[in-house]
């Protein structure tokens, strides 16, 4: 059209490209209207038969015009073209076919129609042999589909924020609108969301003014917030709902300060459903020819963008509202040749004929004549006497109206069916929702039920536009046994695509209710999920991306390690170091070398990632005596003690140390992995099981920094670096606690060792740790003092038979780690009731040995032990391998393990196999004490 | 744009006990802060002291100069002085920005100056403690104060 | 879904932790029943409907709570604060009514 179109400027060309071509627009044109403008017809290909398609809506429920937007990280495919908004620069590409649109050669497909119909994976490409799927299925999948995606990393930013409302209005249309004025009229706190950039809905189409007027006023009221570009896609339990807010697609790239996309979880008092409804097609053969179209759409073509959608416009309605669009097309301008009227008469059929339109009344359309475009409609009588043919090149077609009840029924209303206007209404609806507008049906014109012009007439009659389902299709499905909803839906794929069905459910269940002859009303829907409509998975993460998918927790030596060449790693959420690498050194040769300073000097590591709870009250020895299988009430105080917590079902949950500060005062430390639940364990046992004990149990681990120092010459170390305590054997035996100074910093020393070797635990108050660590370092210089990681760590733990998370795997007991006799026998305790099952004291339950490799190869931890020497036919698994080492004491790979019968296989050897690498090492099974059985460097 | 400037208090204790003392509690409490203990979900300032009620029975008291915990009994008292890390947050998009992160209504009339809340920020337990309209101050432990600042950070660059 | 603390609000359940069913009973500490064990320990329920089970609220206040849920939609029926100072918050908040 010359002019017109009340969203365009036409003072402001805006140039793009689509497949290649350079396309103009304007200013507020979306793609889908710069098209169609320019007199492209075609703008897509079918999914399945590769049809040549053409723009049906004008809104988000465009099942064909789909394109793929931008390149590289950016790349989209699957945007309807109507709802990308027209910008300089912007580059577009149509999807599915291949070498153009206009000429695809895979529309040779459309000729296996047969072989491709409804369900057509269970049944063709079956033979000739049974993996001939495997051929087949690469060519089916490249054939057919819709975009490609992107390969390369999205380079934009995603935001996430949390909105709280009293009232969420979804729509901003005229109901939308109004709902949302009364709201912020009575001071309550309302978000307005709209997917589109303009607030108005159906209300641009009438007065266009009033909008403007509504939308000022809005803006004006501190307690409204207004969110454009934004679908509210989820409806969630608890008034929660989500919704994308696009900031930056309407922008060829997003600026340096702006998100992309933002993702709102919205918390509402109330929601108002303001969707509104998009207009159903009809069935018909040959529906999808590029020029048939929604009439509506031609409406807002012509009206919004100043588009006429064709020079020969012929309306096909069941509904007076179809002869008003007539009407109204004809006074814009429009070449408005006839209207189709299944019905026997209209009400306003006379002033239609008034205008030059003629009308058909009791016909409908039979088959379109045309093959990349309407040429003709061939008409029929709905008596099944043939009609004539008319030139035309568009179908406006206007058979009823869908309300969007998709969020409602994700809340839980069922849809209800209503037989006057023909279509399904949102039905009762949970408590604080309410619907408006026409979503609740207002102003929906009552519409007669279509006879079925399909059962009469051949030719391929769409139901679903975008996974090319046919009113053949579904009847196939009925004869087939898939004729409920659910199963229709999931064996034709009907309302699978990413419109989700929006201009094809109705008519889909129409079709379904004819196969069975019932009522549309007895069938109900399918269960509507979020999304409502395609989210980007960048939206989904937001910002946990990268460096920010989950919080590092740092100890305060981290810079230290970082400092001193140390490989980190990420250990639950904690950052410790692997191994301090020298010049020259990989982390095996790096931990060999520390392993090695802490058995003949002294070594210093950082254990600040262990978890520490604080235990007080008159009842702790109680408490602990309940939760720890050995005795704890017994501790002296300035003692520490090992200790063994048991799940309720006999299985060791956490092993840690017990520290008695006081008669009524323990600091309990746990592994790092487990800080968090057996925390949670204490204060459940304290809230639910004994609530009449007076203990309070608080986590410390940020308040102390802890250092172990290792070695033959720990003692001379500490005794240079503390002030305050003696340190001889006899002042401070094995397991004591004591409180000491590092220069003017109080520190608390515990006499404990995880490496076999003589060793204190160092605690100091978090701020003061790095300090003290440099102390410890500076004080054990003169003995060469090395820092340690965990690989060094786990070598010497490994080399003593200690146990740690890889045997805490949630199956062994204490009996079967070979610490049976740390459970008393006089107390219950955690676990202790369900100890004596049969099933735990079996002999021939897997129990800790450890394993030495018997030649130069590894023996990996998820090796299964095994008695066959043939790696191709290793037998039954006695067992598997559940920490590995190189030792540096021995000077050979060993491991730790679970095998059956444990020690009773003491000197066999046995094979460990990891079929996965293809490797089968022969491995001693010996004692897990590995190193110094007799613990005499331990001791004195 | 919000401004983050971090501190350390120079003393932090939880305060912890039971019901069947309450009157001791309070007078204890009351004590140390120069004022009654505040209700649950309430903070209470004194000088350089505050002291919170987070939970039945369990307070968090801050010193900003050096202070004596308050008297056990009937108080269990655990030192957390090193444990954690107060970030002041001040600025006019305060309540935008705890809105990318906090799991409550952060909005004044919901959480209003004195109010405090516990919650996860990103995975991290946080303390929040709004101070006034455009400030609060936020508690996270020791190990989580790097993580937390990076967090808003990047949060913040995403503008409100 | 949203729990309401009765210390915090209402909160997203990522805040919690699941702390299982609270129709069982734990047998006394000294009990060597078998069966009784086997079934604190592992017989549950499953029921479509009302449920009254555990949760902490771990990333918050860090109270045990025990509530009625209905496992068919989320909808949480009464929220109980469990521990030490149960009864007299409950007292407190009767007497404020």
């Amino acid at each position: 059209m010359s002019a017109g179109g009340r969203l365009v400027d036409r003072a402001q060309p805006v140039h793009a490209r689509f497949d290649g071509q350079p396309l103009q627009g304007y200013a507020g044109d979306t793609l889908a209207s710069a098209l169609l403008a320019s007199g492209r017809r075609v703008v897509g290909r079918s999914f399945k038969y590769h049809r040549p398609r053409g723009l049906l809506a004008a809104g988000p429920e465009e099942p064909n015009a789909l394109v793929t937007l931008r390149d590289g990280g950016r790349r989209e495919p699957n945007i309807p073209a109507t709802t990308v908004e027209l910008f300089e620069g912007l580059v577009a590409e149509s999807q599915n076919r291949w070498p153009s649109l206009d000429h695809d050669l895979l529309a040779l497909f459309g000729l296996g129609g047969p072989l491709l119909q409804a369900g057509f994976y269970y049944k063709t490409f079956m033979g000739p042999t049974a993996k001939a799927w495997r051929l087949y299925e690469p060519w089916i999948r490249r054939a057919a589909g819709l975009g490609r995606a992107g390969r390369d990393p999205d380079p934009d930013r995603y935001d996430k924020a949390s909105l709280w409302c009293d009232v969420l209005v979804i729509g901003a249309g005229p109901a939308g609108l109004a709902a949302a004025a009364e709201a912020a009229g009575s001071g309550r706190r309302v978000v307005l969301a709209e997917q589109t950039p303009r607030l108005g809905g159906s209300g641009l189409l009438d007065d266009s003014d009033a909008v403007v007027a509504a939308e000022a006023a809005l803006a004006a009221s501190p307690d409204v917030t207004i969110l454009r570009r934004t679908t509210v896609w989820g409806a969630y339990d608890g008034m929660v709902l989500a919704a994308v807010e696009r900031l930056a697609d309407h922008l060829p790239a997003p600026p340096p300060d702006l998100p992309r996309q933002r993702l709102w979880r919205i918390h509402a008092r109330e929601v108002v459903l303001a969707t509104g409804a998009v207009e159903r097609p009809m069935v018909f053969p040959g529906n999808d020819l590029p020029g048939v179209m929604l009439a509506d759409a031609v409406l807002r073509y012509a009206l919004l963008w100043g588009v006429a959608a064709g020079r020969r416009i012929a309306v096909l309605t069941n509904h007076d509202r179809g002869h008003e669009v007539a009407r109204r097309l004809a006074g814009l301008g429009l070449q408005v040749t006839a209207v189709i009227d299944p019905r026997p008469t209209a009400a306003t059929a006379a002033e239609t004929a008034a205008l030059g339109i003629t009308v058909y009344h009791g016909h409908l359309v039979a088959a379109v004549e045309g093959r990349h475009m309407v040429r003709g409609l061939r008409l029929a009588g709905v008596d099944g006497s043939a009609g004539p043919v008319l030139d035309a090149d568009t179908l406006a077609v206007a058979g009823g109206w869908t309300p969007l009840v998709q969020l409602a029924s994700q809340a839980g209303a069922q849809p209800i069916w209503d037989e006057r206007r023909q279509t399904f209404l949102p039905g009762p609806l949970p408590t604080g929702w309410r619907a408006v507008g026409a979503c609740a049906g207002d102003g929906l014109p009552e519409v007669a039920p279509l006879p079925d012009v399909t059962r009469r007439h051949r030719g391929k009659a769409f139901v679903d536009l975008q996974n090319d389902v046919t009113a053949e299709d579904v009847r196939l499905a009925v004869r087939e046994g898939f004729g409920s909803v659910e199963h229709l839906k999931r064996y034709t794929t009907l309302g699978m695509a990413t419109d989700q069905g929006r201009t094809s459910s109705v008519n889909g269940l129409a079709l379904l209710a004819a196969a069975r002859d019932v009522p549309i009303a007895e069938l109900g829907t399918t269960r509507f999920r979020p999304p409502f409509a395609p989210v980007a998975l960048g939206a989904l993460a937001g910002r946990s991306r990268g460096a920010h998918l989950r919080p590092e927790r740092r100890t305060p030596m981290h810079d230290w390690h970082l400092a001193h060449g140390a490989e980190m790693y990420e250990t639950g959420l904690w950052l410790r170091p692997r191994a301090y690498l020298r010049p020259g050194e990989t982390v095996a040769t790096a931990y060999v070398r520390e392993a090695k300073a802490v058995r003949e000097a002294v070594g210093i590591v950082d254990v600040s990632t262990l978890g520490k709870i604080d235990v007080q009250g008159p009842d702790s020895a109680t408490f602990l005596d309940r939760l720890y299988c050995n005795a704890m009430a017994s501790l002296p105080v300035g003692k520490a003690r090992y200790g063994l917590m048991l799940r309720e079902d006999g299985m060791v949950f956490d092993d840690g140390t017990a520290w008695r500060l006081g008669p009524d005062r323990f600091l309990v430390t746990t592994t790092t992995a487990n800080a968090a639940t057996v925390l949670g364990h204490l204060e459940h046992l304290l809230a639910v099981v004994w609530p009449e004990l007076r203990v309070v149990v608080t986590s410390v681990t940020d308040q102390w920094a802890g250092m172990a120092v290792a070695g033959p010459h720990s003692r001379e170390v500490l005794a240079a670096a503390l002030d305050g305590v003696e340190m001889s054997h006899a002042a401070f035996p094995p397991m004591g606690v004591r409180e000491a100074r590092c220069g003017a910093i109080p520190v608390l020393v515990a006499r404990l060792s995880f490496s076999g070797e003589r060793a204190y635990e160092v605690y100091a108050p978090w701020t003061e740790g790095e300090a003290v660590w440099r102390r410890l370092l500076a004080a054990g210089e003169p003995f060469g003092i090395v820092a340690y990681g965990l690989e060094a760590m786990g070598a010497l733990r490994i080399e003593k038979g200690h146990v740690a998370g890889p045997e805490l795997d949630g199956r062994t007991t204490p009996a079967d780690l070979g610490l049976g006799r740390m459970v008393s026998r006089r107390k219950s305790f955690v676990g202790s009731a369900m100890l004596d099952r049969p099933g735990l004291t079996q002999a021939s339950r897997l129990q800790l040995v450890g394993l030495i490799a018997v030649d130069r190869q590894p023996v990996r931890a998820g090796a299964h032990l095994v008695e066959s020497a043939d790696r191709a036919k290793p037998g039954r698994s006695l067992g598997h391998v559940t920490s590995w080492t190189w030792s540096p004491a021995l000077g050979r790979y060993a491991a730790l393990g679970l095998l059956e019968g444990g020690l009773r296989h003491a000197g066999r050897r046995l094979w460990a196999t990891y079929p996965l690498r293809r490797e089968h090492v022969p491995v001693e099974v010996v004692h897990p004490c590995l190193y110094d059985r007799e613990g005499a460097r331990l001791d004195g | 744009m919000v401004e983050v400037v971090v501190r350390r208090p120079a003393r932090i204790f939880q305060a912890a006990g039971w019901p069947g003392e309450r009157a001791a509690l309070d007078a204890a409490l009351g004590a140390w802060l120069g004022d009654p203990p505040p209700e649950l979900g309430w903070a209470r300032s004194r000088g350089s002291r505050t002291g919170m009620a987070l939970a039945p029975g369990r307070w968090l008291l801050l010193a900003e100069t050096p202070a004596l915990p308050p008297d056990t009994p009937p108080l269990l008292v655990t030192d957390l002085s090193a444990a954690r890390v107060v970030l002041r947050l001040t600025g006019p998009d305060l309540e935008p920005l705890l809105r990318k992160g906090v799991g409550f209504d952060p909005d004044a009339r919901a959480f209003p100056p004195g109010r405090v809340a516990q919650t996860l920020i990103h995975h991290m337990p946080v303390l929040l403690h709004r101070i006034d309209a455009p400030s609060a101050d936020l508690l996270v432990p020791s190990s989580w104060a790097q993580a937390l600042r990076d967090w808003f950070d990047d949060a913040a660059a995403g503008s409100p | 879904m949203l729990i309401p603390c009765p210390c915090c609000g209402p909160r997203s359940v990522a805040e919690f932790t699941y702390g299982g069913d609270a129709t069982l009973v734990r047998p006394p500490a000294d009990s060597t029943d078998p069966d009784a064990w086997c079934r604190y320990v592992y017989a549950r329920a499953n029921p479509k409907g009302a449920h009254l089970e555990l949760w902490q609220h771990s990333g918050g206040c860090r109270c045990w709570l025990r509530v009625v849920r209905d496992t068919a939609n989320h909808t949480i029926m009464r929220v109980e604060l469990l521990g030490p100072w149960a009864e007299a918050i409950e007292r407190k908040r009767v007497a404020a009514e």
